[in-house]
């Protein structure tokens, strides 16, 4: 059994101003995605000048935190939410889904791509592998913040969160940075240095995503307003199944050449 | 005798590209299926959560309630045991999920699911108290007198 490193949430002070480890992470994989995402709009093959991947992290920073409240709320407390409407603006009082933020995520790549003529699967096979380093770096702050722990376990490595009580349990938080952060990165960054069918790249994040998560949530406590909410399958895994489902079928499309854009001259063989 | 294979051409190739139209299909049938996913996980959810808040207010209640002593005989905690269960049946008369009492005694024979139900049992002639979620499954005593109804996490 390993002791939990108790670290302070409250990083560090700027004046008065506590900054907390899960607000700085957050930033932090902000600033490294956009910077990442610059870099790789300059290979020939993307063409996105900095402006544009500027503004279109406009629309998926918005896409996110929208997405991802609405879909927490929806799918995980909407009763209590129906009473209390109010809070469902308190963001900072935590309560945000992945799956409702990759729904905004899409809709806002799909606003983005009407507004500047771009298709919508070609900007998510742009910004699909920066994504996991956001993921990854909040799955990290949700340990340092001793919050979505794993189940009650004897294993050698399991630890004593401070908010789960005194039994030891999975580092669930751990697992997920490594799954859905470190070999999600890494499978993205390899697959994609070739040049893939457009869509590819963002439904092959859909379908690992989806199967890492819902593999990692047999060792997560479920939330506890839902417990378990179908058989042995928790919200989670729940909400996973159809990113499992759905990955693969974009990826056939995506191979067939579905997802290419379809210009008249190309019949001639004068695709731009 | 093998066939002789056929050159891939850009011809070949487009005729297994699908067209703008097929794809138009694909995604709204995609989109779809999300949809309809997604309202029914809300609509199971928001069930879930109902029923999960009535068990663990039932949980809370029997644990905050359940005698603490060492009984003198296994038979005394058993008659303790089923006059609780009586008192808190009586007190919450529904179940949230499932057929059946919302309290029950672990020795009760016809007891096959425990789904949504609060069980009382005796062991070294102490009183018991275990939960079952919506789904049967064992809930944490621990971890809920550390976060009670109606706190979230």
């Amino acid at each position: 059994m390993l002791s939990y490193p108790h670290i302070n949430p409250v990083g560090f002070h700027i004046g008065p101003l506590p900054i907390h480890w899960y607000g700085l992470l957050e930033i932090i994989s902000f600033v490294v995605g956009t910077l990442w995402l610059i870099r790789r709009g300059r290979r020939r093959e993307w063409q996105w000048t900095k402006d544009e991947v500027l503004d279109l992290e406009y629309y998926l920073s918005i896409g996110a935190i929208v997405g991802g409240r609405v879909g927490y709320v929806l799918w995980y407390d909407l009763p209590y939410y129906l009473g209390h409407a109010i809070q469902i603006f308190e963001v900072w009082d935590g309560g945000m889904s992945f799956h409702g933020g990759l729904i905004g995520v899409i809709l806002g790549c799909w606003v983005y791509g009407r507004k500047h003529s771009r298709s919508t699967m070609a900007i998510l096979d742009f910004v699909a592998p920066a994504a996991p380093i956001g993921l990854g770096l909040g799955r990290l702050a949700n340990f340092i913040n001793d919050q979505l722990f794993g189940r009650v376990s004897h294993l050698p490595w399991a630890i004593v969160f401070p908010a789960g009580g005194p039994q030891p349990r999975q580092p669930s938080q751990i697992y997920e940075f490594l799954l859905e952060g470190v070999l999600l990165l890494v499978i993205l960054i390899l697959y994609g240095r070739k040049p893939r069918p457009t869509g590819a790249v963002g439904s092959l994040f859909v379908l690992c995503y989806g199967l890492f998560r819902f593999l990692v949530e047999y060792t997560r406590q479920p939330d506890i307003q839902l417990g378990f909410v179908l058989g042995h399958l928790d919200m989670g895994q729940v909400l996973s199944i159809p990113m499992i489902l759905i990955g693969p079928a974009l990826l056939y499309w995506a191979y067939r050449g579905g997802f290419e854009a379809h210009y008249p001259q190309a019949r001639e063989g004068t695709r731009p | 005798m093998t066939k002789p294979s056929i050159p891939e051409t850009s011809t070949t190739r487009r005729d297994t590209t699908p067209s703008p139209e097929a794809t138009r299909l694909f995604t709204r049938l995609v989109i779809g299926f999300a949809v309809l996913y997604g309202l029914w996980a809300v609509v199971l959810s928001f069930r879930i959560v109902v029923q999960q808040q009535a068990v663990r207010q039932h949980l809370a209640f029997a644990l905050r309630k359940c005698p603490r002593r060492t009984f003198p005989t296994p038979t005394a905690a058993w008659a303790v045991a089923q006059d609780f269960v009586t008192r808190l049946n009586a007190a919450f008369p529904t179940k949230p999920c499932g057929t059946g009492a919302a309290f029950a005694v672990a020795r009760s024979p016809h007891i096959r699911v425990h789904n949504c139900q609060i069980v009382i049992s005796v062991k070294h002639r102490r009183l018991h108290v275990q939960g079952y979620d919506t789904q049967g499954h064992l809930m944490d005593n621990i971890f809920e007198r550390l976060n009670p109804p109606p706190r979230r996490l």
